[in-house]
């Protein structure tokens, strides 16, 4: 939860970037783990999340203008934009699939699984904590899916070295949950 | 289990994972948990299309390479690029890659910030050195324009160094924890590109028996 203080900081960004739309790229960047695990969580697939990140901040972006702040955080409003995208996106693959009942699955109150997405979120933002080289490793990893091999090739180590940094990148993070969980 | 084994091991699990197969225990404690958190992060946003998005919705404000608040990794796989292997391959990240050239990679900005306002700090100097070859004004008169305005220079350069980043600082909010943060992770390279002009214009002044 923001307090008053981050909530001011909030309200003063939103402001500017109404003002000069460049500035929705700090926006972007505030948010942008959040939502896409927020996407990721309902759709539960890579291509989906990016699809439904991609409309949330398309649509956040053109009706910023409009957006009045009533002292709620920011990203109540970027959720119920990417909720609704979810749905629509969902609906349109279950129509294209014609599999009607995919998006029942779906159709809990995305309210109910916000502490599922934060909790991906952190971990998602702990992964920009590590050293750099870990930080690397485990993006091309899962954020790009390569094999240890393709790793070791785009960043010049040995395949053994490259395990080494994958594990020392876990272990890290296995202790910063662990101690933000105490 | 070595160590070996254990990285084996939990390779192993990771691949399974993002092949989209669920957990399954290993026998050994540690990669269990490790697997188990290795779950949470399938899907990690692919840092390309984070990229792509930005620029497609704020075209124009792609994040400098030198941002000290996170950490990045680069939009696109240095040395695997077709380039890159006919430029011979890994070298070049190799070399970039070297702890002072990465260090300084990150420091760019602040490197820049403390140059130009040691440049500031030394242009008394730089001006009175500059005034003296050209015949405008004599040493004497050079060394007492230096004496008389070195210190005001001065004032104004660090003052100057200080708004540079309470601007750059603005969009993060300017908290002590911000300002002890850019302080402790890129004071060395400010005060020392600053130090370096500076002394080098006072160095050069002095040389010439101007101060």
């Amino acid at each position: 939860m923001l307090d008053a203080r981050q909530l001011e900081a909030e309200r003063r960004l939103i402001e500017a970037s109404q003002r000069q739309p460049r500035r929705f790229a700090q926006l972007y960047e505030r948010y942008f783990d959040r939502v896409y695990a927020f996407a990721l969580t309902r759709t539960g697939e890579r291509t989906s999340a990016e699809d439904v990140t991609a409309e949330t901040f398309r649509q956040a972006f053109e009706n910023l203008s409009r957006f009045e702040w009533r002292g709620v955080p920011f990203s109540a409003w970027l959720f119920r934009i990417a909720a609704n995208a979810a749905t629509d996106h969902l609906k349109r693959v279950a129509k294209e699939a014609a599999l009607p009942g995919i998006v029942d699955d779906h159709d809990e109150s995305w309210e109910a699984r916000l502490i599922e997405v934060e909790t991906r979120a952190g971990l998602f933002e702990l992964v920009q904590r590590l050293p750099k080289d870990q930080q690397e490793v485990l993006v091309m990893r899962f954020g790009q899916e390569k094999s240890i091999k393709e790793i070791a090739e785009a960043i010049g180590r040995s395949a053994g070295a490259v395990k080494a940094l994958q594990h020392r990148a876990m272990t890290s993070l296995r202790a910063w949950v662990g101690d933000e969980n105490d | 289990m070595t160590e070996e084994l254990k990285y084996d091991e939990l390779n192993r699990s990771i691949d399974s994972i993002i092949a989209g197969g669920e957990f399954a225990s290993t026998g050994d404690e540690d990669v269990d948990a490790l697997t188990r958190l290795a779950t949470g992060l399938r899907g990690l946003a692919n840092p390309d299309f984070k990229a792509r998005l930005r620029a497609e919705l704020v075209p124009g404000s792609s994040r400098p390479a030198w941002w000290p608040f996170r950490r990045t990794t680069s939009g696109e796989d240095v040395g695997s690029r077709p380039e890159d292997q006919r430029s011979g391959g890994p070298i070049a990240p190799t070399i970039t890659g070297l702890p002072v050239l990465s260090w300084l990679k990150g420091q760019r900005a602040f490197v820049a910030a403390g140059g130009s306002w040691g440049v500031v700090a030394g242009a008394c100097c730089i001006s009175g050195a500059t005034a003296n070859v050209l015949g405008i004004a004599s040493a004497a008169a050079v060394s007492e324009f230096i004496q008389s305005t070195l210190p005001y220079f001065v004032a104004l350069s660090i003052a100057g160094l200080v708004g540079w980043l309470i601007w750059f600082l603005r969009e993060q909010g300017l908290t002590p924890t911000t300002v002890a943060l850019t302080i402790r992770r890129h004071g060395v390279a400010m005060a020392g590109s600053y130090g370096l002009v500076f002394g080098a214009s006072m160095g050069l002044t002095m040389a010439m028996g101007l101060y």
